[in-house]
């Protein structure tokens, strides 16, 4: 595994946490990667840090992003917006193409990191890579009250409590405090042909059996099993890529630009 | 303000939460939960040290090999954990520390306390026990306090078959053997270091009564320098924002009172 580089990015009164992993060799293209949002996020960190060390491996530089009130960043867990997200990672793309100008920018956006990566990419990248992209923003959030519902009344999760659940907490989502202004912009989200850039290619990786929902995709990968469990799974675990990952790395390697696969067959 | 601080030689990182001004007060280590990465779970590490920094103290968090950003390498955790305590100590000069956290971090911190005399204080959430007479009578209580409707399941499970390669929760754990904890804590209390001893609702498969603490590490966990407590309306991963507000503030106010020098 080629070691990380961690970084803040943004001034110093609003500082985003990133990691910058470098290619093996001379990198063909480079990545910034937006990650999933809440308990998503804390569950697959670990498995986009591994996903970025193979892409090093195969020639792909990556940097990976912390919205700010998230992760490692700066700023309270309420500072978290859509808006603010969109931001940070049209940040990271520009520090990506300050450190490596010459080569294809890819923005990959996972599950909701799907949302911010869309409209940053319109303007800045050659592809766009989507992983489990969450389309409907209302039916998401819908799924979340339930979710977390269901873990107020978990008897493993709370033993102790007999018939009551633990009390519901206003203004939280799955344990995480945000704003008001954040749960209507996640509502209004709505991913389609109508809202997914038309400039880059589009990519999308999913289960076999979504994949055609994503109608705006220009190509789909499917995913194996388990890399596309974890999103509804919440507990302390790790995440891992295993062997059946190499057939996806693949088929992303196939889906470079030309002068990427160029740069490759060169090199 | 959080700052990297590189960790051994091995590719390891931590972030440092700095106090506005420089402080004598002991350092915080916090060590992973399990596997979930520095930022901690529901980013639980991630306020605590920053209310902790805000109130005085400095406090790394960092990743352990194979876990978050950290390599796989071979360096064991407890060896890293080591390495964590010397690049604070060279960054800042402070050489006495509090270390632990939840889960697997408390077991962690355990280990490292007895092996490192630079350790002053433990936070020990959801750390060892053993079971024992008052965890029985814990699930007694625990089975009156479940509606009717479940007690049927609750006796099948209790008394049902299960399966041998079904692990037990100290399977899943870095505990030490049976009967070393009671000297090694007798031990850590008289080299003066002290203890933060926090067990949740969610550790209920192996934790269900607080006297199975001292049942566990004998007459000496009644000292003054240990603090227990059991919340049992709270789970293992403080998933509610109440519970995470609230465990940050019972760890300032212990700090504040019994790890000031």
């Amino acid at each position: 595994m080629i070691s990380a580089t961690p970084l803040f990015l943004g001034p110093r009164s609003h500082r985003r946490f990133a990691v910058w992993q470098a290619a093996r060799g001379p990198a063909r293209a480079a990545l910034v990667l937006c990650p999933p949002w809440f308990h998503e996020y804390t569950r697959s960190y670990r498995l986009w840090s591994l996903l970025c060390a193979r892409l090093a491996d195969v020639g792909i530089a990556s940097l990976r992003l912390d919205y700010y009130g998230c992760g490692d960043s700066d700023g309270e867990d309420e500072d978290f917006s859509l808006a603010g997200a969109v931001a940070d990672v049209d940040l990271a793309l520009s520090e990506l193409c300050a450190r490596l100008p010459g080569v294809p920018h890819i923005v990959c956006g996972i599950r909701a990191g799907a949302w911010p990566a869309c409209s940053a990419a319109a303007r800045w990248v050659d592809q766009l890579w989507l992983w489990q992209p969450i389309r409907d923003g209302a039916a998401w959030l819908a799924e979340l009250r339930e979710r977390d519902a269901q873990e107020r009344r978990s008897y493993a999760r709370y033993p102790w409590r007999g018939r009551a659940p633990k009390p519901a907490e206003p203004m939280t989502l799955m344990g995480f405090p945000c704003r008001a202004s954040l749960i209507v912009a996640m509502a209004g989200v709505n991913l389609g042909p109508a809202t997914v850039p038309a400039g880059p290619r589009v990519l999308v990786l999913d289960a076999p059996a979504a994949l055609a929902a994503h109608t705006y995709a220009e190509r789909g990968i499917a995913l194996p099993q388990n890399l596309t469990a974890w999103a509804d799974e919440l507990y302390m675990g790790s995440c891992w890529l295993g062997p059946d990952f190499e057939p996806v790395l693949q088929g992303l390697v196939d889906a470079l630009p030309f002068r990427a696969r160029e740069a490759a067959w060169t090199s | 303000m959080d700052e990297l601080i590189t960790i051994g030689p091995r590719g390891l990182y931590g972030l440092l939460s700095e106090p506005p001004v420089p402080s004598t007060l002991p350092a915080v280590v916090l060590f992973n939960a399990g596997f979930v990465h520095k930022v901690g779970p529901f980013r639980l590490h991630v306020r605590l040290a920053r209310a902790l920094a805000a109130a005085g103290r400095l406090v790394l968090r960092l990743d352990l090999p194979g876990v978050g950003d950290a390599p796989n390498g071979d360096t064991p955790w407890l060896a890293a954990a080591g390495q964590a305590l010397d690049a604070v100590q060279a960054r800042t000069g402070t050489s006495r520390f509090v270390v632990g956290g939840l889960c697997s971090a408390a077991d962690l911190g355990w280990r490292l306390a007895l092996a490192d005399p630079r350790v002053g204080g433990l936070i020990l959430l959801d750390g060892l026990a053993r079971r024992g007479a008052w965890f029985r009578l814990g699930q007694l209580q625990l089975f009156l306090c479940r509606p009717f409707s479940h007690w049927p399941g609750m006796l099948a499970r209790r008394f049902g078959r299960s399966d041998p390669g079904d692990p037990a929760a100290e399977d899943l754990r870095d505990w030490p053997a049976p009967g070393s904890e009671r000297a090694d804590m007798a031990g850590l209390l008289v080299r003066g270091v002290e203890i933060y001893a926090l067990y949740t609702g969610g550790a209920a498969p192996y934790f269900l009564h607080p006297r199975q603490f001292t049942a566990t590490f004998g007459a000496a966990a009644r000292a003054p320098q240990v603090r227990l407590e059991h919340w049992r309306d709270c789970d293992h991963a403080f998933y509610a924002n109440s519970d995470r507000r609230r465990l940050i503030a019972a760890l300032a106010q212990w700090m504040d009172q019994h790890c000031v020098a």
